[in-house]
């Protein structure tokens, strides 16, 4: 009895991304394609994203030559693929503040968003401990700061201090800080309904990117990896991997990875006209497929 | 070609490259008057970037009402400091014709981030008052003028990607520094 259906939803990809951005230390192996994602859970009273992409109108031209990045879609063409349209969207979880992840804050005009207090203050800490330290701010638009504050005004934005459990209900929101970034969160997703729930999702944000960071390529021994990106340490990172994987009842599978392109070999999917993928992850009762 | 219709966002691209935007200016000539303009000019560029996103961070600090006493922060001061160099440099550079859009862009980013800052300085910055209103308008429409300088002339970015996940560093050294050389 899923409560939810959950799909993944490809906005835009990098074709060649080094993959030691993607697993830490992973040196002169090439490139690999990042597919660009937000989630869509959907539930009979809401609509909600977990992450919301970026707007190419304010950086599009700049993403698209110098790295690569390509097929951008807009949340109504990528949202259409699951029969909703950007005004539907009634909540947005923030994983973190990356661009790619919270660029287009203002594409969703009627949701309420949910980010960790420390993602915003740990941006002004960094801002104030001088120049030499703007590698903290790499990745971080000060337009999405003005955004944010934006938000807040409106009285949409829930800036949370720690774990909070049903935020949205049988939703959960936990915290891995000084992580990827200073405040980042996952989601969990109690789709049965249940506090002891036997059929939880989890929505990892970018504490991991790939199934490898999961498991190290390694199916006998597997031991955990962290993405080759973050500000904070990797330590806390394979910790909140280890949380993850325990909260979904030691099933890696139910840890997801947004920008895995692997996702299609676990979930079914589809490649929509805009040749960007729809993967399904839970379905509700009585909802409708949308890849088949 | 598929192309955004609705206001508000951007254009959409086509799969595999960057064929949505060949419709867009080319990059004017770079000579060397316009190298040396756009060289004297990014230290500017960067102080009202980082003057900008200063204020931009005391205003959510502001906002979210986590601070009582956000003026208390050094964050103001920093940034007024930060825009000052940034006017200064910017007054000493001699923009030739062809940079006159980019300068145009950049001194009014200059006008709204100041009255930002200065709103700011005279306000309470608190959650309830008008003054937290007032300089973001005034530095959203700062930020604004930045971005649009930042589409004038190569060279000029409001967002550092270097070490962004997406960071392929394609073309990258080609189209966004400039040689002296």
């Amino acid at each position: 009895m899923a409560k939810y259906s959950i799909w993944v939803l490809e906005y835009s990809r990098v074709e060649q991304l080094p993959v030691s951005a993607v697993v830490y230390g992973a040196h002169n192996r090439g490139t690999l394609r990042l597919p660009f994602c937000y989630t869509l859970i959907k539930g009979p009273d809401f609509a909600a994203l977990v992450d919301v992409g970026y707007n190419d109108v304010d950086h599009g031209r700049e993403l698209t030559e110098a790295f690569g990045i390509s097929n951008w879609r807009n949340a109504h063409t990528v949202l259409g693929e699951c029969g909703l349209t950007p005004d539907e969207i009634t909540h947005v979880i923030l994983t973190h503040g990356h661009f790619d992840h919270m660029g287009g804050t203002d594409l969703f005009p009627k949701a309420t968003f949910f980010i960790q207090e420390r993602e915003l203050s740990r941006w002004v800490w960094a801002m104030s401990i001088g120049r030499r330290f703007r590698w903290l701010l790499e990745a971080v638009d000060p337009g999405d700061i003005l955004r944010v504050v934006d938000l807040a005004r409106q009285g949409r934005l829930v800036s949370l201090e720690g774990a909070r459990e049903d935020v949205l209900p049988f939703i959960d929101l936990y915290p891995a800080h000084e992580s990827h970034t200073p405040g980042s969160q996952y989601v969990v997703i109690r789709n049965d309904g249940k506090r002891d729930s036997s059929d939880i999702w989890i929505m990892a944000g970018d504490l991991i990117y790939q199934f490898e960071n999961l498991h190290g390529n390694n199916e006998t021994d597997p031991y955990y990896v962290p993405v080759g990106l973050g500000s904070g340490s990797q330590t806390n990172m394979l910790l909140a991997i280890d949380e993850m994987i325990k909260r979904a009842g030691g099933e890696t599978r139910r840890v997801i990875p947004a920008h895995e392109e692997g996702l299609k070999n676990v979930f079914p999917s589809r490649i929509a006209k805009s040749g960007l993928r729809v993967t399904e992850i839970a379905l509700a009762d009585g909802e409708q497929s949308r890849v088949q | 070609m598929t192309r955004a219709l609705r206001e508000g966002f951007g254009e959409e691209t086509q799969i595999g490259d960057a064929g949505g935007f060949q419709a867009l200016p080319a990059d004017p000539v770079i000579d060397d008057r316009m190298a040396a303009y756009i060289l004297k000019a990014q230290p500017s560029f960067e102080g009202f970037r980082s003057a900008a996103a200063q204020l931009a961070g005391l205003l959510v600090l502001a906002s979210i009402g986590g601070r009582d006493r956000v003026l208390d922060e050094p964050l103001l001061e920093q940034a007024e400091s930060a825009h000052k160099e940034a006017e200064d440099i910017l007054r000493a550079t001699h923009a030739p014709a062809a940079a006159a859009h980019h300068h145009f862009h950049l001194s009014l980013a200059s006008e709204r981030i100041c009255e930002a800052l200065r709103i700011a300085r005279q306000g309470s910055l608190r959650i309830n008052d008008a003054s937290l209103d007032r300089a973001h308008q005034a530095l959203k429409a700062g930020w604004q003028e930045m971005l649009s300088a930042g589409k004038a002339l190569p060279g000029f970015q409001v967002v550092d990607f270097t070490q962004a996940c997406c960071a392929a560093h394609r073309g990258r050294a080609a189209r966004l520094r400039i040689s002296t050389d």
